[in-house]
């Protein structure tokens, strides 16, 4: 009897083991598939996160800044002792752009600028090195299939000396 | 008859042996890849740019504002300069400016702790309640060349650690 084949519990064994793996490694690989897809996508925005965060962050940190200029809306003039450098955040639907100085970062379809801050709060009091006031920088980067900010955020102290001008926003 | 008996026998041993090393097999593998899952989600929240010059900021405001910040550090090898742990709202710094970055940025703590003692900055972190991204963010410190390290740890669990010497 046992040479005919295999019994029913064998083959409904064989079946639950097989379908249990296959429903598992089916699972394992639509997470890869899912980890691959969004990994370039997420690598490449976190690298242009850090280019443009290094391009504005190197200009001001640690630098004395002498003036902050509201130019309009969409864009600052931040001068320090290194000179003159524009920041500019161009909103269209498919030309989403971030300029600072010559750097252009220009994001890709899908890339989302969200609604950003450039603003100024007044300290209660005068801090060490003078500073009296703080520039908050934040701008909300973000691509429709991947969790997570990959926009540019910076807190810049300003002296007391620092001269503002064109009315700019406080936060 | 008496072999056949034996076979049928001989079978449902053979099926909770193969269950059990398949189910084993499968729960160590989902295990390793949970893990691995996790540390690749998690380990993009860590020493982002942003957060680092943030971090650098934080900490040039700490050293002008409290002159005293390197003898409190050698002494203790760990400090938290935020009152009680994940809550940053009362600060040991008289620093507006300090305080301002904190309320904006929502931070949860700010260490500060010597670079070469990584052993304390761990136990420190896993003996108190620290959020789970801090211990596992801990775990990645190592002993450094340099004096000292502040570490950052952001209301969206952003973390991230500067190096600096006295």
């Amino acid at each position: 009897m046992n040479k005919k084949g295999f019994t029913i519990i064998e083959l409904v064994t064989a079946l639950t083991l097989a379908t249990v793996i296959m429903i598992f490694l089916f699972n394992l690989v639509f997470i890869l598939k899912d980890v691959y897809m969004s990994s370039e996508k997420k690598a490449t925005m976190l690298v242009e996160q850090a280019a443009i965060s290094e391009e504005v962050n190197s200009f001001v940190y640690g630098k004395k800044i002498t003036s902050v200029e509201k130019i309009d809306d969409n864009s600052i003039d931040i001068t320090t002792s290194d000179g003159t450098k524009r920041l500019k955040i161009t909103k269209q639907n498919s030309n989403n752009r971030i300029e600072f100085g010559n750097y252009l970062y220009k994001l890709d379809t899908g890339v989302n600028i969200g609604t950003y801050k450039i603003c100024y709060k007044n300290l209660s009091s005068v801090d060490a090195n003078n500073y009296n006031r703080i520039l908050f920088i934040d701008i909300p980067i973000t691509y429709k299939d991947i969790k997570g900010n990959y926009g540019l955020k910076t807190a810049v102290p300003l002296e007391n000396s620092t001269i503002l001008k064109g009315s700019l926003n406080l936060c | 008859m008496k072999n056949i008996r034996k076979k049928k026998g001989y079978m449902l041993v053979e099926t909770l042996i193969v269950s059990v090393t398949v189910t084993s097999i499968l729960i160590y593998l989902y295990s390793q890849f949970t893990n691995v899952q996790t540390f690749y989600n998690e380990v993009y929240k860590y020493n982002n740019v942003n957060e680092l010059y943030l971090t650098g900021t934080i900490k040039n405001l700490i050293i002008s504002n409290e002159p005293n910040i390197y003898e409190k550090i050698d002494s203790n090898n760990f400090i938290n300069i935020c009152n009680s742990v994940n809550n940053c709202s009362t600060i040991n710094v008289n620093s507006p400016a300090l305080k301002e970055i904190i309320s904006h940025y929502k931070v949860k703590n700010i260490i500060l702790a010597s670079a070469n003692k990584s052993d304390v900055i761990k136990e420190q972190i896993n003996s108190k309640s620290y959020s789970s991204q801090m211990k596992e963010f801990s775990k990645l410190i190592a002993d450094q060349k340099k004096d000292y390290r502040i570490i950052v740890e952001f209301d969206d669990s952003g973390i991230a650690t500067v190096l600096f010497d006295k």
